[in-house]
């Protein structure tokens, strides 16, 4: 039989951190204020997506084919939504988050797998956050060595206040930032028509289907869908401790994440076509920026750097978190962004071994800092459809979720779709690795 | 003649009353359907193939620098 756990009252420190009640007559005021309240871990959980390995496999697609890629954005916004939609939906079911009841119900091994595979994923993704911070501070003027600690005491500084609502009012402020990119995009003056034309009709790319064509189509869903996202949007729901009412806004928040995500990726594709609008060669987004410094000025080129580390913040806190969270399910351990260090310790150090120890990594002379950025590649696309598996299976599990939370058929047959696309390009990949 | 609508008291989630949610406390393991089963069967083979194939081409490159 189902046993069902209740947790009475609310922490002090929770009470105290969260706004007043508010009282209104309007039912749209009503709707419209407890979807602000609600709003956050999907719009950051999309946003937080477009992180610096986002940047530069955008700005390489917009380097190396102009606009021509910019309809797979369009045919990845459903898919993200869909991914994320049954997360947030078995985060407020269950009120835990993924590791936890992939430990619960596919036992230890899968569990520990699910952990180890994560755990993995997200350092080697975090070095290469740092090494996009490192890359850009120093076309910047600031030094690496000055940078990388600051951005890590800072991400550090930014969980341990031991409150969610400030963490997540910051990130969001940060995730707003990104609209920066649409004004670079404006000022890089794209071909409009163009733009139209390759957002909503496919087409062949010059040059044919080669494979760096294919790779370069295999990084951007990659990019747009990773593992950590899973895994960090369901912890999220369940620290927020969303309510079973709030899953329509919870399901509003997503879509708008993912929109924005989306719109902000098809900027940075559009950064990327001036570079081959004017025959820049592509090697990293910060020599691009400095290259496009005599096209667009000083602004484009401070301006792209700087969302750059902006990017990078937003992956490292919220991947380190993902991590955080799936280690403190997984053990047993409090887990929570309500909680002080003092009271959750080992969450904590998670997280900052976490930070510390990929800012670390990237401050090594000669740290086979490619080898890694490719490596992740690879790995978050074979790693993606076994995470996607058991949050389908998760989704099925009637005798957890019951008929109302469990998937409907048609959510079945488009999510089984995705996962088939999804082995078919891991098993591309895999067939064909690149090398560093 | 106005009428009065009723006032709605919106809550932020952390300030509410928390649900009873479904932990599934007690229900164990998953019970192992057919289709269930032959997912995770799937996985398996897919993540020795995986694992063999990046192994495959790590090898390769030292191998051919022997030759």
């Amino acid at each position: 039989m189902l046993q069902l756990r209740y947790r009475s009252s609310n922490a002090e420190g929770v009470q105290r951190a969260a706004p007043p009640a508010r009282i209104v007559r309007a039912p749209w005021k009503a709707s419209l204020l407890t979807f602000f309240m609600v709003m956050g871990p999907g719009l950051i959980v999309m946003e937080a997506d477009n992180d610096a390995g986002a940047v530069s496999t955008y700005t390489q697609a917009g380097a190396q084919y102009g606009t021509h890629l910019l309809w797979v954005l369009f045919l990845l916004l459903p898919i993200c939504y869909f991914v994320q939609e049954m997360v947030a939906r078995l985060g407020i079911a269950t009120g835990q988050g993924h590791a936890a009841m992939i430990y619960r119900r596919f036992g230890k091994w899968w569990g520990i797998f699910s952990l180890v595979d994560l755990q993995v994923l997200n350092f080697l993704t975090l070095v290469t956050e740092f090494a996009a911070i490192n890359l850009a501070a120093s076309k910047l003027g600031v030094a690496p060595i000055i940078a990388v600690p600051t951005s890590a005491v800072a991400l550090t500084a930014l969980v341990f206040t031991g409150s969610y609502l400030r963490w997540e009012r910051i990130v969001i402020a940060l995730c707003l930032l990104d609209m920066a990119w649409f004004v670079m995009a404006y000022v890089c003056a794209p071909h409009w028509n163009h733009v139209m034309r390759d957002t909503f009709v496919p087409s062949k790319p010059l040059g044919g289907f080669t494979q760096d064509w294919v790779f370069l189509v295999i990084g951007l869903v990659g990019t747009t869908i990773a593992p950590w996202q899973l895994f960090f949007q369901q912890s999220c729901v369940a620290d927020k401790r969303l309510r079973f009412a709030d899953l329509k806004f919870a399901r509003l928040d997503t879509a708008v994440g993912a929109v924005f995500t989306i719109l902000v990726g098809g900027a940075m594709i559009l950064v990327g076509d001036a570079a081959y609008r004017h025959g820049i060669k592509f090697e990293d987004p910060a020599k691009m920026a400095v290259a496009l410094e005599a096209f667009g000025g000083p602004f484009l080129k401070n301006a792209l750097l700087l969302m750059m580390i902006n990017a990078a913040v937003l992956g490292t806190t919220t991947i380190s978190l993902s991590s955080a969270w799936a280690y403190g399910e997984v053990m047993g351990w409090p887990h929570s962004l309500h909680k002080k260090p003092k009271e959750a310790p080992g969450f904590y150090i998670v997280y900052g071994l976490a930070v510390f120890s990929a800012a670390g990594l990237v401050l090594v002379p000669r740290a086979p800092l490619q080898t890694i950025i490719i490596g992740v590649q690879v790995l978050a696309g074979l790693m993606l459809p076994s995470a996607i598996v058991f949050l389908q299976l998760l989704l099925n599990d009637r005798e957890l979720l019951g008929d109302e939370w469990a998937n409907k058929r048609w959510n079945n047959w488009v999510n089984w779709t995705i996962v088939a696309v999804l082995f078919l390009l891991s098993m591309v990949l895999a067939t064909h690795f690149p090398t560093p | 003649m106005t009428t009065t609508r009723p006032e709605i008291t919106v809550r932020h989630p952390l300030l509410d009353e928390q649900e009873t949610k479904l932990t599934g406390e007690g229900l164990g393991l998953m019970k192992m359907s057919p289709s269930v089963r032959a997912m995770l069967l799937l996985l398996r083979v897919y993540l020795v193939l995986m694992a063999g194939m990046l192994l495959y081409h790590m090898v390769q490159p030292m191998l051919g620098k022997g030759h």
